[in-house]
């Protein structure tokens, strides 16, 4: 989302560049020649505003794609997004990937005998922030207790807070 | 930058969908207070723009001017890179002191002259000594501030088996060995870790 966000302020910078540019151009060009430049003549823009009636089907069409596209952009924004880093033992100068931090303890699950696949998910905020782990089995006994010491150790090999979280849950195939 | 990102991306779309949606009431006859067979601009409004030159358009240039800028100023803004401004060469001149400790020393007397050091050297020998450490596959270094206040940026791929606590030891002596080299004292601003 951050890039996302990044490119559509940059796309938008240059729009509202391109835009007063325009405005300056045709204002300067009415001016001094008393004729619109280089776009299609404003007179002509102005004439059809003044022959067109709020109930128009175009002005109704318009309103409704501002409002869709309003309301998809609010959505997008809105939505929850997982942090992209997470917070370590190590203070707020040192962060881990979280998609690393789930990667890693979903592989140390997987060492568990008994354990077909591992799935591991972080919440929270960075600074706040919990895991849980899903082992999967294909019908073998596993402890979860064992799957969360070895997520644990993991976890503090890559300077996990001590205070976060652990939830592990272990389900059959 | 990322909330100021997400605020400017929420207002635009409360404008657009708040816009959007009275377009469509007064269009559709909804809104009190509106007639929706006047059309978008009206006489009134063309003979109050008349009334009002030059003075309008002198101000649509000054409105446009002002556009523009903020669209210079947004595209700055989203170009800005993490940390702010990258660090301008170092330049090392030699103080009365040091000139005098290379006499003791037996050196011939040294000249004048400045000594220029780009700041992607700095960055490109510190992301080097790193490297060096087995945990660290890459490092990504960049240096911002000022020559009196650098602040170090730090980016580390580390391998699957690295513990953290030992790649923090490595970063503090990576940076010891470079505040010696280099004659500054950057401060670690962030490090982030990706194990790959």
């Amino acid at each position: 989302m951050t890039r996302v966000n990044r490119f559509a302020g940059l796309l938008v910078g240059l729009l509202l560049l391109a835009l007063g540019l325009l405005v300056v151009v045709e204002a300067v060009a009415i001016s001094v020649w008393g004729r619109s430049w280089p776009i299609k003549p404003l007179l002509s823009w102005r004439d059809t505003l003044m022959d067109t009636p709020w109930s128009d089907w175009r002005v109704w069409v318009s309103g409704l794609i501002a409002f869709v596209v309003g309301v998809i952009i609010l959505i997008a924004e809105l939505w929850p997004v997982r942090p992209a880093t997470l917070g370590t033992s190590g203070g707020g100068d040192w962060m881990l990937a979280r998609r690393s931090a789930e990667k890693q303890a979903a592989t140390a699950a997987e060492s568990i005998r008994g354990v077909a696949s591992a799935k591991a998910l972080t919440r929270g905020r960075p600074g706040r922030w919990r895991l849980r782990v899903i082992a999967r089995t294909e019908g073998d006994v596993v402890d979860p207790r064992d799957v969360e010491s070895v997520v644990q150790d993991q976890l503090r090999a890559l300077g996990a807070p001590e205070q976060a979280p652990l939830q592990v849950a272990v389900r059959r195939r | 930058m990322r909330a100021a990102n997400r605020i400017l991306w929420i207002v635009i779309g409360l404008v657009l969908a708040l816009g959007g949606i009275a377009v469509v009431m007064i269009s559709a006859g909804w809104m009190p207070g509106t007639d929706r067979n006047v059309t978008l601009l009206t006489d009134q409004m063309r003979d109050r723009w008349r009334e009002w030159n030059p003075w309008a358009l002198a101000g649509v240039i000054v409105a446009g001017v002002i556009v523009a800028l903020l669209g210079i100023m947004l595209m700055r803004l989203e170009l800005r890179r993490r940390g702010g401004r990258g660090l301008p060469d170092v330049v090392y001149v030699l103080n009365a002191r040091d000139r005098e400790a290379r006499q003791a020393d037996g050196y011939p007397p040294p000249g004048n002259g400045r000594t220029r050091v780009g700041a992607n050297v700095l960055s490109a020998a510190l992301k080097r000594d790193l490297q060096l450490d087995p945990y660290v596959r890459r490092a990504s270094v960049r240096l911002t501030g000022s020559a009196g206040k650098p602040q170090l940026h730090l980016r580390l791929q580390v391998t699957p088996e690295a513990d953290l606590s030992e790649v923090r030891l490595t970063v503090a002596e990576a940076v010891n060995r470079f505040s010696t080299t280099s004659n500054l004292a950057p401060t670690l601003r962030e490090t982030v870790v990706r194990v790959a």
